[in-house]
């Protein structure tokens, strides 16, 4: 097909457009990667910008991993994601599974609650003090289980149960199963998309715990990650106070970057699921 | 298990001596909260040697805990019912907390006042420290940060140059930086030497405080009246000073938005004159970065200018209390309230205060034979959390000598250096005024000013402009009633 000189200028464009919004995207990460690999002299000498740095360093790595605080924050953080997901994921399914079936006494009224909690939550006090009754704080399931099942990936998984064909379960019961037959052997090897889904979303979530932690936890060893570079991060605009040495710029990106870089790996390989989960209940028909 | 084995340690020692000893009862806790984060704080209660001193000589468990984000996670813990007894607050917290009857008024504890008082010195004027007549906060020597900025110009650049005049008039600022700025000193054949830099439009205050102006809301006194930084009759002189360093290209494009550490150590490289606090620039350790980068970057500093009037340097607030207090919950009981006196007390003896200034006597400090202080090599790594417990604030010139021995000289000269005194924080405003919006709008309409983005000649259009938008002459009226009943202005 012969195209318009019309049609050429508009994809010019186009790709113009979408090369600025790449880099708009594309260039703060790379200058957080390029400064955790710069020699800090060569940061200076530039004016504290470098894209690409003429040589390439560890130090800031180095210099990072000899803080024990950080691997310490680094094993709470997964700790807590791991545990934090399963433990999310199972409640989740065993209260979307019910309330996907039609036969349920009340689940419409349940669901309206549910709902409800979505749009007035209680707030940070009286959370706190639930937090506390229960003797959870400082310990880590004060980061997650005051969260435990979130409303957002409630409502998904429920809809994706409820686009499961309705004979599958007919046919599970006849053969003998049990309800709970049904849920083990027929609807979760079925869930795989919308598991990884939500798993991925609480996942990242527990990734990123900051205001549980600072909420909820004074214990310096169970701080998680990201509370721990946050206080590094706060640093960076100084004020005039003399007692505390900065730590280097380049310190501080390398701490960025071994934040995010277990998600972002991780990220790709189930990548594939998430089209499909959050695209679960959308059509219907 | 580990109570098994307390219970028969106690046994045998009361055989053993036949007595019971009467002390050996368990510590009272104390939970004070900061928002002072030592990021080298030890982790575990066992390492900190502030916390297992003063529990040594104390027989209290006094332990300070820091909260990120601290007013949202203070907020909770103190309405939560949180087991606390004190924490730190600045002014404004301080009087919601009052009003709400959390604290304890401690007007009538005057022997531990006057202990304080004798170990810290007292400030005249402690307006800070006070609710509805009553005191509240625990007074405290603050930090003077303030006096901590300082101009740092090159001295290798000042040898370069023998016949280069070291400022002492704002006219001769210009020129020093006019002509670095030009003369490529470090030699590089590129022209990026920057002529005059600072943090944000405070940085600024070094050139205008000499024309009795600085660039934004001061509350200041002259001859006994309460006036404005922005009212005073030299101020379009100043702006326009600044605006020929803006034409001239002589100040540093980035100092209206970058504050970051780097942008010390870039200084370094390239800058002729820069308004910065000495703590960011000459302190050890960033001596040590910055002659990495740069060997020959070797910095001194130079008086306040003067320019037809007295020399000032830079702003300064008159309270020296303004700040961060400890205050105490009106709930604790008398034996608790009896723990943080006796912990107060001891941070007021000689060993208490260095404890908290630089860790034990002969471990991490000695004295000398003329009875100065020296740190012991190393120990200032160990000790680089201490300022958490400073509840009672340092007395400052006597703490920076002993901390930053390699400043010492910057420190009592930025100490003894004139200052242009505010009042702002003496003012105490009503809880529907807003000084943030009118605050931005000057720093805006400044820059405005100084880029020629608006013509100087419309200033007193711009003054009338917060006066009829943001109630300046209210606030001003305001500011001149309370500041007369302090004491401190006639009218």
């Amino acid at each position: 097909m012969v195209k318009s000189k019309n049609d050429v200028a508009f994809n010019i464009v186009v790709y113009a457009i979408m090369i600025i919004v790449l880099l708009v995207c594309l260039i703060p990460i790379l200058y957080v990667i390029s400064m955790s690999f710069t020699p800090y002299a060569e940061l200076v000498k530039r004016g504290g910008f470098v894209l690409i740095p003429s040589k390439f360093t560890l130090t800031a790595y180095h210099e990072m991993l000899k803080d024990g605080s950080l691997l310490n924050g680094l094993w709470v953080t997964v700790r807590l994601t791991v545990i934090g997901t399963i433990c999310n994921l199972f409640f989740t399914l065993l209260m979307a599974y019910p309330l996907s079936r039609h036969g349920m006494p009340g689940n419409k009224l349940i669901m309206k609650g549910i709902v409800f909690t979505m749009i007035f939550s209680a707030g940070t006090v009286p959370t706190y003090l639930i937090v506390k009754a229960t003797g959870l704080l400082n310990t880590m399931f004060a980061m997650f289980v005051p969260g435990m099942i979130s409303v957002y990936n409630l409502i998904i998984t429920k809809a994706f149960f409820e686009g499961l064909p309705e004979e599958l379960f007919e046919s599970a019961r006849l053969d003998g199963c049990t309800e709970f037959g049904v849920l083990w052997r027929i609807v979760l090897p079925m869930s795989l998309p919308i598991m990884m889904t939500i798993g991925m979303y609480y996942a990242v979530a527990h990734w990123n715990a900051y205001m549980v932690a600072v909420l909820y936890i004074t214990d310096q060893d169970l701080r998680p990650l990201q509370v721990i570079l946050r206080r590094m991060l706060k640093a960076a605009n100084m004020d005039m106070s003399a007692d505390e040495v900065v730590p280097a710029e380049t310190l501080k990106m390398a701490a960025v970057c071994f934040a995010t870089a277990p998600i972002v790996v991780i990220y790709p390989f189930i990548q594939k699921y998430f089209v499909k989960g959050t695209l679960a209940g959308a059509v219907k028909g | 298990m580990k109570k098994l084995i307390s219970l028969l340690l106690v046994a045998v020692m009361v055989l053993s001596f036949g007595l019971v000893n009467a002390s050996a009862e368990e510590p009272v806790t104390i939970i004070c909260y900061t928002n002072d984060n030592a990021n080298n704080a030890p982790t575990d209660l066992k390492d900190d040697f502030v916390y297992q001193t003063i529990l040594a000589r104390t027989g209290v468990d006094f332990r300070v805990v820091y909260l990120d984000e601290y007013d949202t996670s203070l907020a909770a813990r103190l309405m939560g019912g949180d087991d606390w007894h004190m924490f730190l607050c600045d002014a404004d917290q301080m009087r919601t907390y009052a009003a709400q009857d959390m604290l304890l008024p401690l007007s009538s504890y005057t022997d531990m006042l006057n202990t304080i008082y004798g170990s810290y010195g007292e400030d005249t004027n402690i307006s800070a420290l006070y609710y509805d007549g009553e005191m509240y906060a625990i007074p405290a020597a603050k930090a003077i940060s303030d006096y901590y900025l300082m101009l740092l110009v090159r001295n290798d650049w000042n040898e370069k140059y023998p016949d280069l005049k070291v400022p002492t008039t704002v006219d001769e600022l210009y020129d020093y930086c006019h002509f670095l700025a030009n003369n490529d000193p470090d030699g590089n054949g590129i022209k990026d030497t920057i002529g005059f830099t600072g943090w944000g439009i405070n940085g600024l205050s070094a050139i205008t405080a000499p024309y009795d102006v600085v660039l934004g809301n001061y509350v200041i006194i002259r001859d006994g009246k309460v006036t404005n930084s922005l009212l005073q009759p030299r101020m379009v002189e100043a702006l326009e000073m600044c605006k020929k360093f803006f034409d001239e290209g002589l100040l540093d494009p980035d100092m209206f938005s970058s504050n970051s550490q780097v942008k010390a150590h870039v200084i370094a490289c390239n800058t002729a004159v820069a308004a910065m606090p000495w703590s960011n620039i000459l302190k050890a350790a960033y001596v040590a970065q910055y002659k990495e980068v740069n060997p020959e970057a070797d910095y001194t500093w130079i008086g306040a200018l003067s320019q037809g009037g007295d020399p000032c340097y830079g702003v300064a607030k008159y309270d020296k209390y303004a700040g961060d207090h400890a205050v105490i919950n009106a709930d604790v009981t008398d034996k608790e309230l009896e723990a943080i006196f006796k912990v107060l007390e001891y941070m007021c003896t000689e060993e208490g205060m260095m404890l908290v200034y630089a860790g034990v006597e002969n471990e991490h400090w000695t004295r000398n034979e003329d009875g100065s202080i020296a740190l012991v090599p190393g120990a200032d790594k160990l000790t680089n959390y201490t300022h958490m417990y400073q509840l009672l604030g340092r007395n400052d010139a006597f703490y920076l000598q002993v901390k930053f021995p390699e400043a010492s000289e910057a420190t009592a000269f930025g100490l003894a250096t004139p200052r242009y005194i505010y009042y702002n924080t003496s003012v105490v405003l009503p809880d529907d005024f807003n000084l943030a919006d009118m605050e931005n709008y000057v720093k805006t309409q400044m820059l405005a000013f100084i880029k020629g983005e608006r013509p100087i000649s419309e200033y007193e259009a711009f003054v009338q402009e917060l006066n009829d938008n943001y109630a300046f002459a209210d606030y001003m009226k305001l500011a001149t009633e309370q500041l007369v009943e302090q004491g401190l202005a006639n009218e």
